[in-house]
C-alpha cells in the first residue's frame, strides 16, 4: 500500500514536469508563431492602402528580420533570390515587390517547429502568396519554406529563410 | 456481471493497472506515431484510387530495406506535418515524358491501369536524377499546371498507404 502511494506520487510528478515541459515549449511556439503573423500583417497589402501606411510597413517588415539574413530561393519558375542581406536591402526588396501589387496577402500555416537549442528555432512550414497585380494578373503561390529564427532580447528574428522544393517537373 | 462491468470502467488505482496504463501507452505512441500513423487524405489528385476524405495509415516501415518501385503508392513529406501522396512512375535515371496523357518511359509506352479518367497531358522528356523518384497523382483531369507532380528525393518518402 505504502509502495503504490510512492508509485503514484512518481507518476504523478513525471506527469507534472511532462505537462510543464510542454507548457514551456508551447510558449515558444506561440512567440516563433507570432513573428510570422506579424511578418504576414506587414507584407499585406490593400488598394487603398497610403503611402505613410506603405513605409511603415516597409519598416517593420525589416525588423523583423537579423543581419545579415540569408535567403535561398533558387530553381524556382518565378524568380531567383539568394545571398545574404541586410535590413536595408531586405526593405528595398520588399517595397519593390509590395509596389507590383494592388492586393497581396501571405499566409503561413502547417507549422512543424524544433528548437536545436534554446535561442534557435528550425520552422519547416507553407506559404502562400496570394494577390493581383497592378496590371490586374491574380497570383496564388505556395512553397514549402525552411525558415531559421534566432531569439535576440526576446524576440524572435529571421536569420534564414530557404524555399524547399519537393517536386520538380 | 455488474461488478466486472464497474471494474472495467472503474478500475483500482494499483501498481498492476498503472503498469499496464502506462504500456500501452508507450505501445500505442510508437506504433501510430512510428509505425502505422492514420492519417486522413484531402484533395482529389489521387482519385478514384484514393477518395477525399478517406482514411488510411501510413506504414512507415515500408521502404526501411528497399527502395520505393514503379506504381507503389507514396507517401511524401510535404511541409510541416502534411504529406502528399503520389504515385511512383519513374525511377532514378530513366527518361520519363508524357505525350498526348500517355506514360512513356525510356521511350516505351507504359500501360497505366489504375487511370480512370482521360487526361491529354504533354510533359517533355526529361531525366529523373540520380536519388529520385518521379511521381503523379492517378487524377490527371486538371491541366497539368495544376496538378502537384514531379521528381522528388527517395529520402522524403515517408512511407506507404495501408491498403
Amino acid at each position: 500500500m505504502v509502495k503504490t502511494r510512492y508509485l503514484i506520487i512518481i507518476f504523478l510528478i513525471l506527469l507534472l514536469g511532462i505537462f510543464l515541459f510542454k507548457y514551456i515549449k508551447s510558449g515558444e511556439e506561440k512567440k516563433v508563431k507570432k513573428a510570422f503573423k506579424l511578418l504576414s500583417n506587414y507584407v499585406e497589402k490593400k488598394p487603398d492602402e497610403d503611402l505613410f501606411s506603405s513605409m511603415n510597413r516597409i519598416k517593420n517588415i525589416s525588423r523583423l528580420f537579423l543581419e545579415p539574413c540569408v535567403f535561398k530561393i533558387e530553381e524556382d519558375p518565378l524568380y531567383c533570390f539568394s545571398g545574404h542581406f541586410t535590413r536595408d536591402e531586405i526593405g528595398g526588396y520588399a517595397l519593390r515587390g509590395r509596389s507590383y501589387f494592388l492586393e497581396l496577402s501571405l499566409e503561413f500555416d502547417d507549422f512543424k517547429i524544433e528548437f536545436p537549442d534554446r535561442e534557435t528555432a528550425h520552422v519547416l512550414l507553407r506559404g502562400r502568396l496570394t494577390g493581383k497585380s497592378k496590371i490586374g494578373e491574380n497570383i496564388e503561390e505556395v512553397r514549402q519554406l525552411l525558415c531559421i529564427l534566432k531569439k535576440v532580447e526576446n524576440n524572435w528574428l529571421f536569420q534564414h529563410f530557404e524555399v524547399n522544393e519537393i517536386l520538380k517537373k | 456481471m455488474s461488478k466486472r462491468v464497474n471494474q472495467f470502467f472503474f478500475p483500482s488505482i494499483n501498481k498492476k493497472f498503472l503498469i499496464r496504463a502506462f504500456l500501452v501507452a508507450l505501445a500505442s505512441y510508437v506504433l501510430f506515431g512510428h509505425i502505422v500513423t492514420p492519417f486522413i487524405i484531402r484533395g482529389s489528385s489521387m482519385e478514384p484510387t484514393y477518395r477525399n476524405g478517406s482514411i488510411n495509415f501510413c506504414l512507415k516501415l515500408r521502404y526501411i530495406l528497399s527502395k520505393p518501385k514503379r506504381f507503389d503508392v507514396v507517401a511524401i513529406h510535404f511541409s510541416g506535418k502534411r504529406w502528399l501522396l503520389k504515385r511512383v512512375v519513374a525511377l532514378e535515371g530513366e527518361e520519363i515524358e508524357f505525350r498526348q496523357g500517355k506514360l512513356i518511359i525510356n521511350g516505351k509506352m507504359i500501360d497505366e491501369p489504375y487511370i480512370k479518367y482521360p487526361c491529354n497531358w504533354d510533359l517533355p522528356l526529361r531525366r529523373v536524377e540520380k536519388g529520385c523518384i518521379y511521381v503523379v497523382g492517378d487524377n490527371r483531369t486538371m491541366p497539368i499546371g495544376e496538378h502537384l507532380f514531379g521528381q522528388t528525393k527517395i529520402e522524403m518518402v515517408i512511407g506507404s498507404p495501408l491498403w
